[in-house]
């Protein structure tokens, strides 16, 4: 399935498929960069996301009619080239990131834990040992969503956001997980801290994470996790009862 | 050179420039100026390029202190701008002698007025813009602070420095024809082109969205504006999250549309019924709440050319 439409007058849509898929998102991430590339001036911003790319254009440097026919040629021979190779380069690419799965970190472990009658122990294997794809980059800068968390696992939103988490707060919320690249408000079920800095707006490219890339979890102890530069965040207590 | 000393930046007073582009794709929101069109008038009255930075000021009640002459331009909406003291016109370039104080009241039509200065005030750029993007804890004097404090807006005692040596041009004294100086009073019909998931709603939602007539409300700000009116039914309470563009009206759960102005974030998973023209949105920037809101459809070649003639004229 591939559907260009407009979406304003300087936006259009290219629509992929219409489910979650992180094939496709993989895909998607894939064929926006390649999209980015080949018109660097025409385009001002070129998103993928899950099953879409949204591009938005200088109003005179091209018009939707232009842009559909030329973005038409250019996804239909990326899917007939693609297949194996680019794939194959996109997988290669994994990013590990450490993090201390612990209650001092990760204050929901405990509701995740029982939601699904396991134990924490579970909980932290489990989630650390698949293997993700960022779907999509949003809510704020450098945030990636990440799929898909295993079903053993997934959890529903906290019923109550949180009015501010610590930056590397590692959360899930349903079949996605993220971390926190920043101080942020947020409901996601925060299972521990990843002490990287996710985001650096004096470096390009500013994030680690693109649409289609794989993202590991390592655990790591409390040492380490002291070592790489994490602190531990003494505001949860009141977060909690409160 | 510092050109003016803030005494008072009043409700809200921003650095903006033509906007943050390019990094949507790691979630950067792109900011820039609420009204372009007042915006893009001050810079072309002065001679400088669009992307030149300006202030903006909302809500007024702001007072400025010139250390310097310097020539300025001053667009947007009457918030009853004052020279030491004795009122002074919009829409027009004026001059400040060294010493002078520059003050803002309460509006008395629109909300922001927009400052301009020869070559734009001086701000690290990050990512090429010195637009403040609240939210994203980018932009204004100091490139990039803690959301905390909301540190990038200007606040009391920050001075702005100028990027140009020249900054008093006695010789410029230009105004904005009257035919171009909207008037900022009064309803306002907004068109709007559908698009996104606009064929899923019902004959009814689309009927009851174009007769109905809704207001502004007070919860609106530089990410949305919200309306109140009619409840308009969403064909479903979310879509897979996808790309937003400028003027997306998103149509939440609660059938009370939102309008995405200039700091809307990158993705969005509400259904949307199109995309409100560009041009309408600077309009709509300066609309008090409270203010009666309709929507007309207009064809996407239409509300084209019209966009397509604003960046011709301002050289966009």
């Amino acid at each position: 399935m591939m559907d260009i439409q407009p979406v304003s007058e300087t936006a259009l849509i290219i629509r992929l498929g219409d489910h979650i898929d992180t094939q496709l998102a993989v895909k998607t991430g894939d064929m926006a960069d390649h999209i980015r590339r080949s018109y660097p001036s025409e385009l001002i911003e070129v998103i993928p996301s899950y099953t879409t790319i949204y591009i938005q254009y200088h109003p005179l440097k091209t018009d939707f009619i232009e842009l559909k026919s030329r973005l038409q040629v250019l996804v239909d021979a990326f899917f007939l080239s693609d297949d194996k190779d680019d794939r194959d380069r996109k997988v290669s690419k994994i990013i590990t990131l450490p993090v201390y799965y612990s209650l001092e970190t990760g204050p929901d472990l405990p509701e995740v834990a029982q939601f699904h009658n396991r134990t924490v122990a579970d909980v932290i294997q489990i989630h650390s040992q698949s293997t993700y794809v960022v779907c999509a980059i949003g809510f704020s800068p450098g945030f990636a969503f990440l799929g898909s968390v295993d079903s053993a696992i997934a959890t529903p939103r906290k019923s109550e956001p949180r009015k501010m988490l610590p930056a590397g707060s590692v959360g899930i919320a349903d079949q996605q997980t993220a971390v926190y690249p920043s101080d942020s408000p947020g409901g996601w079920q925060i299972i521990g801290n990843c002490p990287v800095s996710l985001i650096d707006f004096d470096k390009a490219p500013m994030s680690p994470f693109s649409v289609g890339l794989s993202v590991q979890f390592q655990p790591i102890s409390r040492d380490e996790f002291f070592a790489l530069g994490g602190t531990l965040w003494s505001h949860w207590k009141s977060w909690i009862r409160g | 050179m510092v050109a003016l000393e803030i005494l008072d930046p009043g409700m809200m007073t921003q650095l903006q420039d033509t906007g943050r582009t390019g990094m949507g794709y790691q979630g950067l929101a792109q900011g820039g100026p609420m009204d372009l069109h007042a915006y893009c008038w001050a810079n072309y009255l002065l001679g400088n390029r669009m992307f030149c930075s300006q202030l903006e000021i909302t809500g007024g009640q702001a007072r400025f202190l010139a250390h310097q002459a310097i020539t300025l331009a001053l667009t947007g909406a009457d918030l009853a701008t004052r020279v030491n003291g004795q009122p002074v016109e919009g829409w027009r370039t004026l001059h400040l002698d060294k010493g002078d104080t520059l003050s803002f009241q309460f509006p008395k039509k629109g909300l922001r007025a927009y400052l301009a200065i020869p070559g734009g005030f001086a701000a690290p750029t990050v990512f090429g813009s010195v637009a403040t993007v609240v939210r994203d804890g980018i932009g204004g004097l100091g490139a990039r602070v803690t959301k905390e404090d909301s540190g990038c807006l200007i606040r009391q005692g920050d001075s702005l420095k100028t990027v140009s040596k020249e900054v008093f041009k006695p010789g410029i004294n230009r105004m904005v024809p009257a035919r171009y100086i909207p008037e900022y009073a009064g309803p306002l019909s907004l068109n709007l082109m559908e698009s996104y998931q606009a064929r899923a709603f019902s004959a009814q939602s689309r009927k009851s969205l174009y007769q109905t007539q809704f207001t502004l409300s007070p919860n609106s700000d530089r990410m949305g504006y919200r309306l109140a009116g009619a409840k308009i039914t969403p064909p479903f309470s979310g879509v897979i999250s996808e790309g937003i563009a400028l003027g997306a009206v998103q149509i939440p759960e609660n059938g009370q549309p939102i309008i995405l102005m200039r700091d809307h974030q990158t993705l969005g998973g509400y259904p949307k019924f199109g995309c409100v023209a560009q041009l309408d949105l600077n309009r709509l920037a300066q609309a008090m709440p409270g203010t009666p809101i309709r929507f007309q459809p207009i064809s996407f070649q239409a509300a084209g050319q019209k966009l397509k003639s604003f960046y011709s004229f301002f050289n966009l």
